[in-house]
């Protein structure tokens, strides 16, 4: 749709207020996309993993005492 | 954001530890959750994300700053997980999810087998459980994309740039991957919605 010109972004929704099927659809696929960013959101657990993962990095390629990990 | 400051490129070119530190730091976890979404175990996602960010380090020199630094790391993401999936089972040229889309029109263009309808309170309950197995059924490319946009919010550019896809080539992969994952989540028998039969 970011790329459609108005004119066409305006029928297209125009259409989704008549046709209940296609608005369906669309209300399906907003869902999707919706839940699927819930879904994929970072756990604490997650955080402190990353946190390690990231010391790791940045030793790697610094050496020791360049962690700078945690500063947020 | 230091990304958008004039002399950040010229920085992450020096290796300046705290470009590079400030790269790592913002964009590490995004990278981990899109290997994950891509398909990856958590510790392949683990290993591609430090991988990613190594040859990021190692190629920092190359960073000209033409495009934002979040490209540049999907980019060498997107082609980490590419090597580690030689073996690519499924092509993108001709995909039955166009024919079972097709199969839903009849041949005036109407619906012929439209959406069921669904409570979207349980949609999106069955969605958070049922898509873990759905993904699993979306071709590798478009996944990658599907995750880029949807999860990781890249705009248009930035994923054509990292996948070397037109931005027509891209909206048929995004076309794809919703509906397959749409296809996916109905077949597995997502409730019906009784207050608007």
């Amino acid at each position: 749709m970011e790329r459609l010109g108005w004119g066409r972004r305006l029928s297209i929704h125009v259409h989704l207020l008549m046709c209940r099927h296609c608005n369906r659809y669309a209300s399906q696929l907003r869902a999707l996309g919706s839940s699927i960013r819930v879904l994929f959101a970072t756990s604490s657990d997650e955080k402190q993993r990353l946190r390690n993962l990231e010391r790791k990095i940045l030793k790697a390629a610094f050496g020791e005492g360049s962690d700078g990990a945690a500063s947020s | 954001m230091p990304f958008d400051e004039p002399d950040f490129a010229q920085r992450v070119r020096e290796r300046d530890p705290d470009a590079i530190r400030d790269v790592v730091h913002a964009y590490l976890s995004h990278l981990v959750r899109a290997a994950r979404a891509a398909g990856l175990s958590a510790e392949e996602a683990d290993d591609v994300a430090q991988a990613t960010c190594m040859t990021f380090i190692d190629t920092a020199p190359r960073f000209e700053g033409r495009s934002h630094v979040r490209t540049w790391l999907f980019g060498i993401m997107y082609r980490k997980i590419q090597e580690a999936r030689r073996a690519i089972k499924r092509s993108d040229s001709m995909d039955d999810i166009d024919a079972i889309m097709e199969s839903r029109f009849d041949e005036k263009g109407a619906w012929s087998r439209p959406p069921r309808a669904v409570d979207m309170d349980a949609y999106r309950s069955e969605i958070r459980d049922r898509i873990g197995d759905c993904l699993g059924t979306v071709p590798d490319r478009q996944r990658s994309a599907f995750v880029m946009k949807e999860i990781e919010g890249l705009k248009t550019d930035e994923i054509c740039n990292i996948m070397e896809v037109s931005v027509t080539n891209l909206g048929v992969l995004l076309h794809r991957a919703r509906n397959r994952l749409r296809e996916c989540l109905e077949g597995k028998g997502i409730r019906d919605a009784s207050a608007e039969m």
